[in-house]
């Protein structure tokens, strides 16, 4: 069944219908990743979330802790087209968009020809993003916000859905250079990945040194994505949460007259109007997930961490001090009320 | 039959949703709104009680006697909060997100009920995709929610305490002014100390008279007599304020008791007769009334730069008394007894009074002897104190209420001056002057004897002069006056050589 049946008479049964399914979707997605990867709840569910709002991830956490497998799992198990690019510090912008090439016709003649990159899948793993140059993580600005690459003087669509999920190593500095804020801003979540527990880590253990496990099954096409991220801008919003989410943001602008107090004594830019876009569409998925059909305030506040956390800049008093922006986003929570 | 009711469920629009909605909101909107009468009540009662209290203490401490007529104004905050929460009857959408947050409904009926405004707003009869979902999912969980009648939280039950304790207080500060008011509360010491210090200009008036007391080339009034002076004016200024309020009351038959009672000192039964006066005020003829009333005012009238507490309430009993209820006349009839009793309380005793106005004079007599015994160095010619009195033959002053009132000086022409002067025909002076004694055919009173005071040795080293005796106490003018002996010579008498005197030959031999 289609998720875009025309609803005369039983729109109210097949709105449920789809909610449903969107529910039912995501949940098998869940179960499927599950399947290979052990824990990371969150992070797995986090991805889901921006997976289906049509947002790109940041992933950051150690090595060898699963963010490549999870990436490649979430494309088996949609039937997305998959690519990785391996960021180094001399990866070439072409080496990510595509480059023309002049190729023999065949009629003899000679023409330049697009050669599309690996950005050009519907899943990009980029991992270790901060390893390559500004320049190179540069090149990834127009396709993460226009899904779209220009080469010379052409534009070239990029297959749809597109999802970017980065990874970043928080603790080899050396070589390495920080992503710039409109980088950050274009990810619609940063979900930290940590350490498995002791009960997870021998699951992790025994699933990969015992004998394979059967392949997944695909839950979904990218047809039926696309559907359900459409399904998922059309849950209903009330005003005053929306005014919830845009007063949080507006709450960690320190020149502004909402602004915390935490926002003032550690925050130098606040975040951006893309925080409340994320927060808004992440909630209504949250919202769906957890079985409403409207966006609560709890929904806001589940979300507003990950949306936030990488879109605030803090000042040199908070970074000498220690303080994270894990800290701030909840400061932010307690100060801002629901009701305003 | 089934059939029939699913094909009329699916018939359903969005429209029977949201009416659905509107009747789950009916019960959450009255909930809220009495909730909200209830809290503004309490607030209100608190502030009427405050105001209430406020009134009565004051009406208590203030002699306010018709205090009666601004109860109502405790009311106030009361009506005012109560139409408050009337006017602020909750709508659907706020009974919405209260019930969303006390009934934990994350937030299903604020957006079923924003999505229900849109769809009427926009004329759309069935809105958008999950609209008639989420109103039916709203209406089903509010129905399955079971919730509270009333929800008050902490901070309303202790307002709620608050409110009744408040309200016994305001019950129990009903009495309060029918209890008698503390003994002098502060605002009456600092109206008795502004009282008292504007006397330094009554000073100023008595210094005139101190300096009538005084000889030729009198002295400085030094700074206890001016104290004794400014107390004996003020003394003096009260027992008349009281007098005055005794001759008001005298004025009817009723009132004659608590009068003489004023007059003779008797405070505490002037206080019992005017209480009384107060009660039987209903059986006072309404001409008695305003005479009394007249003659309070005429009291207040000459009382208040003197007495302002005992003014202020004459002028309330006469206000009461001329157009108030009953009870407002006893009221403030009480309140003038209870000032009775106060002012009587500060004022001296009669006798205390005789004794003051004695030992002023009697100062300012020394003060003048002091001047006129020996100013250039030889013996005077005119009176001097001797060491003791003497049976002299000249008329005294029997005026001696005279002096107690005051009259400080010499007495009238003719008669015998104060203690140790000698007294022209000028009542004012109590010394004649060289010129007047000069004067061949008058009569000069010159004392014979003198009673104790400040002796002043003579030039020559005789002992003809004695001092006082400390052993003895100090006496006020009337008893010099009556204990002093005063021969009369004529004044060509004084013009013959000093030792052909006889009485200045007796005294400077």
């Amino acid at each position: 069944m289609s998720l875009r049946t025309p609803l005369h008479g039983t729109d109210d049964a097949a709105a449920a219908a789809a909610i449903g399914q969107l529910r039912g979707t995501v949940e098998a997605l869940e179960r499927e990743i599950a399947r290979v990867i052990v824990g990371q709840e969150i992070v797995v569910r986090g991805v889901t979330i921006a997976l289906l709002a049509g947002g790109h991830v940041l992933l950051e956490g150690l090595p060898g802790l699963g963010k490549t497998l999870l990436v490649r799992t979430i494309a088996h198990a949609l039937q997305l087209q998959y690519s990785r690019v391996q960021f180094t510090p001399d990866l070439m912008p072409a080496d990510i968009l595509g480059t023309n090439v002049l190729l023999d016709s065949a009629h003899g003649g000679r023409a330049f020809q697009f050669q599309p990159g690996p950005i050009f899948a519907n899943l990009v793993l980029a991992d270790e993003i901060n390893r390559a140059t500004p320049k190179t993580q540069s090149a990834l600005l127009e396709a993460m916000q226009e899904q779209a690459v220009t080469v010379g003087t052409v534009g070239h669509p990029l297959p749809r859905p597109f999802f970017v999920l980065a990874t970043q190593n928080p603790i080899e500095l050396e070589g390495t250079y920080p992503l710039p804020e409109a980088e950050l801003d274009r990810f619609f979540f940063k979900l930290q990945v940590g350490f498995p527990s002791r009960a997870e880590l021998s699951a992790i253990i025994d699933r990969t040194t015992g004998p394979r496990v059967e392949p997944m099954a695909p839950v979904a096409d990218a047809a039926r994505v696309l559907e359900l991220q459409e399904l998922a801008r059309e849950i209903p919003l009330a005003s005053h949460v929306s005014d919830y989410a845009v007063r949080l943001v507006l709450a960690s602008h320190p020149e502004l007259p909402e602004a915390s107090e935490t926002a003032k004594r550690n925050v130098r830019f606040g975040a951006s109007p893309r925080a409340a876009q994320a927060m808004i569409m992440g909630s209504k998925i949250h919202a769906v997930l957890a079985g409403r059909v409207n966006v609560s305030f709890d929904d806001v506040r589940r979300v507003a961490l990950p949306a936030l956390r990488h879109r605030l800049i803090l000042n040199y008093e908070a970074e000498a001090k220690g303080v994270t922006a894990d800290r701030i986003v909840a400061e932010l929570l307690a100060a801002v009320p629901e009701e305003g | 039959m089934a059939a029939h009711f699913d094909r009329a469920e699916r018939l359903t629009t969005f429209r029977d949703d949201v009416g659905d909605l509107a009747r789950v909101l009916g019960p959450l909107r009255w909930r809220l709104g009495l909730e909200r009468i209830l809290v503004f009540g309490v607030r209100g009662l608190i502030a009427s009680a405050l105001v209430l209290i406020g009134l009565l203490v004051a009406a208590w401490l203030l002699p306010i006697a018709n205090w009666t007529e601004f109860v109502w104004v405790g009311v106030v905050p009361l009506l005012a909060a109560l139409s408050t929460a009337l006017l602020r009857w909750p709508s659907n959408r706020q009974a919405a997100l209260a019930a969303d947050r006390r009934l934990a409904l994350d937030e299903r009926l604020g957006t079923a009920v924003e999505l229900a405004r849109r769809a009427r707003d926009a004329y759309d009869d069935d809105g958008h995709r999950f609209d008639r979902l989420q109103v039916r999912d709203a209406v089903a969980r509010a129905r399955t929610v079971p919730s509270a009648w009333l929800t008050l939280d902490r901070q309303v039950r202790r307002e709620a305490l608050l409110a009744t304790a408040l309200c016994v207080l305001a019950a129990v500060s009903l009495v309060l002014p029918g209890l008698p008011r503390p003994g002098l509360p502060v605002a009456d010491q600092i109206a008795v100390i502004g009282d008292v210090q504007p006397s330094a200009a009554p000073l100023d008036r008595v210094e005139p008279a101190m300096a009538d007391l005084t000889l030729v080339d009198a002295q400085p009034i030094q700074p206890a007599d001016a104290d004794l002076a400014a107390r004996v004016q003020q003394q003096q200024s009260e027992r008349d304020a009281l007098d005055g309020l005794a001759q008001a009351v005298g004025r009817i038959s009723t009132g004659q008791a608590a009068a003489d009672a004023i007059q003779r000192g008797d405070f505490a039964a002037a206080r019992d007769l005017l209480a009384s006066l107060g009660e039987e005020a209903d059986q006072l003829s309404d001409a008695a009334k305003q005479q009394l009333s007249r003659a309070l005012q005429q009291a207040a009238s000459a009382t208040a730069a003197t007495d302002r507490q005992l003014a202020d309430r004459e002028r309330q009993a006469a206000q009461a008394l001329s157009r108030a209820t009953y009870a407002d006349q006893r009221q403030a009839l009480r309140n003038l007894a209870d000032q009775v009793a106060r002012s009587g309380a500060r004022t001296a005793s009669a006798d205390q009074l005789a004794r003051d106005v004695g030992r002023l004079q009697q100062q300012a007599a020394t003060s003048a002897v002091a001047n006129g015994a020996n100013p250039t160095g030889n013996a005077p010619s005119r009176a001097a104190p001797t060491g003791a009195a003497s049976k002299g033959t000249g008329p005294t002053d029997p005026a001696a209420t005279g002096a107690a009132r005051g009259q400080a000086g010499a007495g009238s022409t003719g008669q015998p001056g104060g203690a140790g002067v000698g007294t022209g025909t000028d009542p004012n002076v109590l010394g004649d002057q060289p010129s007047r004694l000069d004067t061949t055919g008058q009569r000069v009173e010159v004392p014979t004897k003198l009673s104790t005071g400040p002796g002043v040795r003579p030039p020559d080293g005789t002992e003809d002069q004695t001092g006082t005796d400390p052993n003895l106490p100090a006496r006020n003018v009337s008893e010099l006056v009556q204990s002093q002996q005063t021969g009369q010579v004529a004044p060509e008498q004084n013009l013959v050589p000093g030792e052909q005197r006889p009485v200045v030959r007796g005294y400077f031999r």
